[in-house]
């Protein structure tokens, strides 16, 4: 029965690693996701609105993708304090999510982009930055399915002759 | 004064924080006094009182830089300058409170016309005032055989017109024991009178006053003409022939004008080719011609 107990737990600990990876992927696959959606409103609200960044970030705070909504919260907030630019509270914004530090990186310029006087030349620029942030995300879920294929397999075969040669 | 500090505290808020803590700690008679800040690149924060401009060094002494400008643009369009991009190419930005922030840098011209302002150089943030009363003994002197016959204010920038003006507008709009309250339509194109955020007057307009902001007075005049049935249409400083040629037709409907023109006096408005077509149009009656500065300002009435 022991035995029995201890195979198991070989070949379940591949398998729940492979499982808490590809849970955490699909976590930052849907904040991707929810910052590509959120980014493509924004600029609708600016082209159509000229809505400003602290109504913007009220109304995404309440109606945007539920996955953001305390990103946009944090920033609300900040930007009812005066003393701080819009850029140094996106990135503390953004640090406080579990976005990767690539992305993070793609998704830096945002405040910038706003800083135009041209409502075209913002939504353009935040065309670019939701295209790269597209690409990102689809390269980043090409690697993934690579590796995760590569290392459960690497880890499910570990396990198996790991189980020969111990029983 | 409770207002008025008030007031000059939420104009200092625009102001970065270096800058704001100096600002902040004036007096409370200076605060009150305060007319503008004045931000120039390379110099300190200077304030400007009825008196002349005084600076604010501080220690150690503080210069504005081009990033405090940006940053008091920044607050000021609450981080989004494409929502005030046709003012900021008028070079200014009302803000929330009524105080209006001034810019001077370089301007970016497309097509012959300035498409923007870039590269701040000075930045004024001039504190709105609000002066409950003043026009209380100026009112009853408006009308004409029991009808209000509308009147120019004339004064030098900084001459305190807009202020009056918008007192007279309240007591025109709320009306007073011998006279009946009247629908006064404010077209408001750089939004100081009223200095409207998110649908509201800043300041106390009356009850009866109905505010367009943000439209050329030529076309604002004709629009709350068409929509708003006004008695009394009131607007600041006329400055082209398209303006004069609206008031003439809204007045042919029966409508009275407040208006405001920069100028000494009625003789040296005269000089000027604008205010001579404006007076020509007989139009006004009545002018308020202001003088002194500060405490010491002083209107009066002439008749034409």
């Amino acid at each position: 029965m022991l035995r029995l107990w201890g195979a198991g737990l070989i070949l379940a600990a591949p398998i729940c690693f492979s499982l808490s990876r590809w849970m955490a992927r699909q976590q930052q696959d849907k904040l991707l996701a929810a910052y590509i959606q959120t980014l493509e409103l924004c600029a609708g609200q600016i082209l159509c609105d000229l809505t400003p960044l602290p109504e913007l970030a009220v109304l995404l705070a309440r109606q945007g993708p539920e996955a953001l909504r305390g990103f946009w919260q944090t920033l609300r907030e900040g930007l009812s304090q005066t003393d701080y630019s819009a850029e140094s509270l996106w990135r503390a914004a953004l640090a406080g999510t579990s976005l990767s530090a690539a992305a993070r990186e793609i998704l830096a310029p945002v405040p910038q982009a706003l800083r135009s006087y041209d409502t075209d030349q913002i939504v353009r620029e935040l065309g670019r930055i939701r295209m790269e942030l597209t690409q990102y995300r689809a390269r980043m879920s090409e690697t993934f399915r690579r590796d995760f294929r590569l290392h459960a397999g690497v880890q499910v075969s570990a396990a198996l002759l790991l189980l020969i040669l111990l029983f | 004064m409770e207002k008025n500090l008030a007031r000059y505290e939420d104009a200092a808020r625009l102001l970065p924080e270096g800058l704001r803590r100096l600002a902040l700690a004036c007096s409370a008679g200076e605060k009150a006094a305060a007319e503008e800040f004045r931000l120039r690149t390379g110099c300190p924060l200077s304030v400007l009182y009825p008196e002349g401009e005084r600076f604010l060094r501080g220690s150690p002494p503080q210069t504005v830089t081009p990033a405090d400008l940006q940053a008091v643009l920044d607050r000021a369009t609450s981080f989004s300058v494409y929502r005030c991009a046709d003012s900021i190419r008028c070079g200014y930005v009302t803000v929330q409170g009524g105080c209006r922030v001034g810019l001077c840098g370089t301007a970016v011209l497309r097509q012959g016309q300035v498409a923007t302002l870039q590269e701040l150089s000075s930045v004024s943030v001039r504190i709105a005032k609000e002066l409950p009363g003043i026009a209380s003994g100026l009112y009853p002197r408006l009308f004409q055989a029991g009808r209000f016959a509308g009147a120019l204010f004339i004064a030098p920038p900084g001459g305190g017109k807009t202020t009056l003006l918008r007192d007279l507008i309240r007591y025109v709009s709320d009306g007073i024991e011998e006279h009946a309250p009247m629908r006064v339509a404010v077209v408001d194109e750089r939004g100081e009178l009223a200095a409207v955020c998110g649908g509201t007057p800043q300041f106390q307009m009356g009850a009866h006053t109905d505010v367009l902001t943000g439209v050329a007075k030529a076309e604002g005049i004709e629009m709350v003409l068409r929509a708003m049935n006004p008695e009394v249409i009131a607007v600041d400083e006329i400055t082209a022939p398209d303006d004069i040629r609206a008031m003439v037709l809204a007045a042919n409907c029966g409508v009275s004008f407040l208006a405001t023109v920069h100028g000494v006096d009625l003789d040296e408005i005269r000089q000027r080719r604008i205010c001579r077509a404006l007076l020509e149009t007989e139009l006004f009656h009545r002018f308020v011609i202001l003088e002194g500065r500060g405490s010491g300002r002083r209107w009066r009435v002439e008749k034409c």
